[in-house]
């Protein structure tokens, strides 16, 4: 029965699924999930890394990211985590969405992802940090800490946090390195938590794209798609502005849209998309608009 | 009486008065010859850097200056990532990076002539070193690494390193030192 049901769902998968070979590329290359393989360097993204690994190699202590949503936050998380966690000099917990206002259930769930003891006191809990950092310190490996969406964390959450990253290691001096990316309500968030706000070392603000580097973006992908550079390009220079004006130079929203236009470009059978597809593509699919509009609202 | 003002001087007279040095100074130890690519905007940095150096200081002096800026600042770079066995964060990607790092311009591409700039030993070799690390990491250039020491000592002259009376190379040297390291 099972074998008999089998060819025809991969059929009508084949069938959904679109021949993204015609495009020359041998991966969907505008998704828009968090893949640090399909990172883009755009400036302010090279001042973030560069300004935030120098911190986290010397040992400055907490580094701060903010960014609106969809300009690449999560991203550069998962490029930090998959960075540092491969070296072995470091080891790396990373926290997608802190836990509702408990202090205590944050250092849980970073001793949870650390692969520590989880406890059900605070201070148990902070004693079991500080004998992982001696531990590790022993190594000398570094324990890097990193929370996206850290606009969420309340005030106490913050004052745990500072705890942690007071931990040295009597002998070597080492102390837990913290990264928090979060939207800018970060920011204001800190100014109730002064006592963490002191001990941050860098912060650096990811903005919007020029419309350069939404060209660059484009291409970078496409590349890292697969696309052969030597083609023609599959978007035109007079593609970009449109594309720019209408997605505002947000990453993800860029991406959102590339996806869709080269579905339709699919769809039509074309083989560029220029000016003129992306107006005709934006008035015909008012759907779309209307959700590019919501996004911000989204949570990331 | 004005004929006498007129009155030229003998010719051991006029040997022996003191007139102003022409050519190159003299130096305990003589510099360099190192070859590099310079922009008209870089030509113009330097003048400008030239008018913000004391009096003991002269336009001569800013590429030492500039390269042992550069050699402070990529020190203070190892050490902050010593035991690490790496010379440079994971973070910095490129020349691009380190210039953000330091919170200097990103450069700006610009038909550049080659040029010699006049060196001290050490400096030469503290250029080669560095020069040295940055190609084997980014492929730059050695006209890239001057380029970046110059933004450096720019930033420098216009900041922490301004307005201060030093006297003498090893005394701007010492000050470097001592706010980097």
């Amino acid at each position: 029965m099972i074998s008999n049901i089998s060819p025809s769902v991969t059929d009508i998968e084949r069938a959904t699924q679109p021949d993204w070979d015609r495009l020359g590329v041998v991966v969907p290359p505008f998704s828009i999930e968090a893949d640090p393989r399909f990172m883009y360097l755009s400036t302010e993204t090279k001042r973030a890394l560069s300004k935030v690994s120098y911190m986290v190699e010397a040992g400055q202590g907490a580094s701060i990211v903010v960014g609106e949503v969809g300009t690449g936050k999560t991203t550069l998380a998962s490029w930090f985590h998959s960075r540092y966690d491969r070296r072995p000099d470091f080891v790396a917990a990373k926290v997608d969405e802190p836990p509702q206002r408990s202090g205590l259930l944050l250092l849980r769930r970073i001793a949870a992802e650390f692969g520590i003891r989880t406890r059900r006191a605070t201070e148990d809990q902070l004693n079991e940090f500080r004998s992982f950092l001696v531990q590790q310190s022993a190594k000398n490996v570094l324990p890097l800490i990193i929370v996206d969406e850290a606009h969420e964390l309340h005030k106490d959450q913050f004052d745990e946090l500072r705890r942690l990253i007071n931990f040295r290691d009597p002998r070597g001096g080492k102390a837990y390195q913290l990264i928090l990316l979060g939207r800018p309500e970060l920011d204001i968030n800190l100014r109730e938590a002064p006592d963490f706000n002191d001990r941050v070392a860098t912060r650096s603000s990811l903005d919007p794209l020029t419309p350069d580097d939404t060209k660059s973006l484009i291409e970078y992908r496409l590349l890292a798609a697969g696309r052969d550079a030597k083609q023609r390009p599959l978007f035109a220079d007079d593609a970009i502005v449109p594309i720019w004006q209408e997605t505002r130079g947000y990453p993800r929203s860029i991406c959102l849209l590339c996806l869709h236009l080269c579905l339709e470009l699919l769809h039509q059978n074309g083989s560029q998309i220029n000016e003129g597809f992306v107006a005709t593509f934006l008035e015909r699919h008012e759907s779309y608009r209307r959700l590019g509009n919501n996004e911000p609202d989204a949570s990331e | 009486m004005p004929q006498n003002s007129n009155k030229r001087d003998n010719t051991l007279a006029a040997l022996l008065k003191e007139k102003p040095k022409r050519g190159r100074p003299p130096r305990q130890v003589s510099r360099q010859n190192v070859y590099v690519a310079l922009t008209k905007s870089q030509r113009k940095q330097m003048a400008a850097m030239a008018i913000l150096l004391p009096e003991a200081l002269s336009r001569a002096d800013l590429p030492d200056m500039a390269v042992s800026l550069l050699s402070v600042r990529m020190e203070s770079l190892r050490q902050a990532v010593s035991g690490r066995n790496r010379e440079i964060p994971e973070g910095i990607v490129g020349l691009d990076s380190l210039r953000l790092l330091w919170d200097v311009p990103l450069r700006e591409e610009e038909e550049a002539t080659w040029t010699s700039i006049r060196l001290s030993p050490q400096q030469v070799i503290s250029l080669g070193r560095v020069h040295g690390i940055l190609n084997a990491l980014f492929g730059a250039t050695r006209s890239d690494v001057f380029d970046l020491g110059l933004a450096l000592l720019y930033q420098f002259l216009n900041g922490e390193g301004g307005g201060k009376s030093y006297q003498s190379l090893e005394e701007i040297n010492e000050l470097m030192t001592s706010i980097y390291l």
